[in-house]
C-alpha cells in the first residue's frame, strides 16, 4: 500500500469513526429514572461532606467509650460449604471497606464502623479480635474527622486488620500465623499511622497559615479585619484543633498502654 | 496503550476520567452506563487487587461496532480524585490512550482542579506519555450549581486556569442532569479511537481479508 492508499485509508477510517460515534453516543431520551436517582445520591454524599467540611481538621483518636451495645445471640458459626466461617462473617466488613478505600466520606466511614460494631458484638469471647475491632473503631473515628485529609496509613492498617481478622476467626491451625506476631503487626502499623497523621497535620496546619490564616498568636495581638467567615472559624478551629492534640495524644498513650496490657 | 486483539478481531481503545475528588467523574460514567442500552454497553465493575492498594474502578466497556471488520471496544476508566490515591491514579493510567479531565466549576474548587491537573501531567510523564500528545477534552462541571447561588468559575477563567496551554476542546456540563456528559463522551472518543486508528493503521488494514 503506498502513502496515497495510507491517506485514503486514513480518511475513510476517520469518517468511519465519527459516523459511528455520532450514532452511538446518542443518548435515548436523557439518563433514566433508576439514573437520576443514583446520581442524586451521589450529589447528596457530595453535599453531606461538604457540609462537615468545618470539622476536616478536627482530628481526634478518642477513645471507644461509647462502644454501641448489639445483641447477635444467635449462632455465628454457621456458614455455607463454600467458604470458611470467617470469610462469611468478614464479608460485609470487606465490602464496606472497599466502598471506603474508594471513597472516603462519613456514608461509607458509619457503615464501616457499623460493621466493625457489628463484629465486636459477634465475637466477645475472642481476645485477639476485639483488640482488632477496637483499633479499627479508632482509626474509623480519626477518618470521620479528617476524612480525605487522612494518613494513606489508615486504610492500609484497617486492609491489615480485616486480614487479621480472617486469622482471628479461625480455630489455630500450624499453616496459619501466630496471633500474637498479628496483633503486634497491626500495633506497629497503627502507631506508624499515628505519626503519619501527626506529621499530616502538622503540615496541613503549616500550609493554611502560609495560605494566609490567622495563626492564635497573631489573632491575639491584632484587631480582627472584616474576614470572610471562614478565615474567622478558622482561628476558632486552630485553637480546638490543638487542644484536641493535646487531648488525642494522652488518649493514644493510654489505649495503646491499655492494648499493651491486655495482650501481655 | 491501545489493545489489538487480531484474533478476535478487536481493538481496545483505553479513556480514563480524571480530575479533582468529589468532581463528578462516577456521575458522568454511571450517567453514561445507564443511559446507553445494553446491546453497546458492559457491566460496571470494581476491582480488587488483593496488593496492598486496593485498586477499585469503574470500568464502562462500549462497543462502537465494526470498522474494517474490527470491533472497536472504548473502555472508560475513572479514578479516585483524593490526594492520597496517587499510585492508584498512576496504575489506572497506563495504556492510558485518551484522558477527559472532569474540572469542577466551584470558585471554591479553583486550586483542587489546577492541582489534578498538573497531577495528570506529571503522572502521565511518569509512565512516558506527554500530555500534549495524548487526546484530552476538558469538562467544566456542576454548572447546574449556579441555579442555587452557590459561586461558579466563569468559562472564561477555567479556560484560563485549565486551557490556556493545552487549547483542547471544552464543555460545560452537569453530570447530574447529563447536560454535556455525552458532548463530552463523543468528542474525547472521536479524537482518541482516531489518535489509536492512525497508530495502528498497518496492522488494521493487513488484517483486513
Amino acid at each position: 500500500m503506498n502513502s496515497g492508499d495510507d491517506k485514503t485509508g486514513i480518511d475513510n477510517i476517520e469518517s468511519m469513526i465519527d459516523q459511528a460515534i455520532d450514532d452511538l453516543f446518542v443518548p435515548s431520551g436523557g439518563a433514566t429514572k433508576a439514573n437520576s436517582e443514583k446520581a442524586l445520591k451521589v450529589e447528596a454524599e457530595a453535599a453531606q461532606e461538604e457540609a462537615d467540611e468545618a470539622i476536616d481538621m478536627n482530628i481526634t483518636w478518642g477513645n471507644d467509650d461509647e462502644e454501641e451495645a448489639v445483641d447477635f445471640s444467635e449462632e455465628v458459626e454457621a456458614g455455607d460449604s463454600e467458604g470458611t466461617p470467617s470469610m462469611d462473617m468478614l464479608r460485609p466488613l470487606h465490602e464496606a471497606l472497599l466502598s471506603l478505600d474508594w471513597e472516603i466520606n462519613l456514608n461509607n466511614i458509619n457503615a464501616l464502623d457499623d460493621e466493625y460494631k457489628r463484629l465486636g458484638a459477634m465475637t466477645q469471647d475472642n481476645m485477639h479480635a476485639q483488640n482488632a475491632v477496637k483499633m479499627a473503631s479508632v482509626c474509623c473515628k480519626y477518618l470521620r474527622a479528617s476524612k480525605s485529609l487522612a494518613s494513606p496509613l489508615a486504610l492500609k492498617f484497617l486492609k491489615t486488620t480485616l486480614d487479621s481478622l480472617d486469622v482471628f476467626l479461625q480455630p489455630p491451625a500450624p499453616n496459619l500465623p501466630s496471633k500474637d506476631a498479628l496483633v503486634n503487626e497491626m500495633m506497629g502499623l497503627y502507631n506508624e499511622m499515628k505519626q503519619d497523621a501527626n506529621r499530616l497535620r502538622a503540615a496541613a496546619l503549616k500550609k493554611r497559615e502560609a495560605k494566609g490564616f490567622a495563626s492564635p498568636s497573631q489573632a491575639s495581638s491584632q484587631p480582627a479585619p472584616q474576614q470572610p467567615t471562614q478565615e474567622k472559624t478558622s482561628t476558632v478551629d486552630l485553637r480546638g484543633e490543638l487542644n484536641h492534640i493535646k487531648r488525642t495524644l494522652g488518649d493514644l498513650i493510654e489505649l495503646v498502654a491499655k492494648l499493651e496490657r491486655s495482650i501481655n | 496503550m491501545s489493545f489489538l486483539d487480531l484474533s478476535k478481531r478487536e481493538v481496545h481503545v483505553k479513556i480514563v476520567y480524571y480530575g479533582p475528588g468529589r468532581g463528578g467523574k462516577t456521575t458522568n460514567l454511571l450517567h453514561i452506563h445507564e443511559a446507553m442500552t445494553d446491546a453497546v454497553r458492559g457491566q460496571m465493575v470494581s476491582i480488587d487487587t488483593k496488593q496492598d492498594r486496593t485498586l477499585f474502578f469503574d470500568f464502562l466497556p462500549l462497543s462502537i461496532g465494526k470498522i474494517f471488520g474490527f470491533d472497536i471496544r472504548i473502555q472508560l476508566f475513572t479514578v479516585p480524585g483524593q490526594v492520597i490515591y496517587n499510585a492508584t491514579r498512576k496504575l489506572v493510567l497506563k495504556g492510558v490512550d485518551g484522558v477527559a479531565f472532569i474540572a469542577d466549576s466551584q470558585v471554591s474548587q479553583k486550586e483542587k482542579n489546577i492541582e489534578s491537573l498538573e497531577n495528570l501531567r506529571d503522572n502521565l510523564a511518569d509512565i512516558g506519555v506527554d500530555i500534549n500528545k495524548i487526546p484530552l477534552v476538558l469538562q467544566f462541571n456542576k454548572q447546574d450549581l449556579a441555579a442555587e447561588g452557590i459561586p461558579l468559575l466563569s468559562e472564561a477563567d477555567m479556560v484560563s486556569d485549565l486551557n490556556s496551554v493545552y487549547n483542547v476542546p471544552c464543555f460545560n456540563a452537569s453530570a447530574l442532569t447529563g447536560e454535556g456528559v455525552f458532548e463530552t463522551l463523543r468528542e474525547i472518543s472521536k479524537t482518541t479511537v482516531k489518535s489509536v486508528a492512525r497508530k495502528l493503521m498497518p496492522s488494521l488494514t493487513s488484517g483486513m481479508t
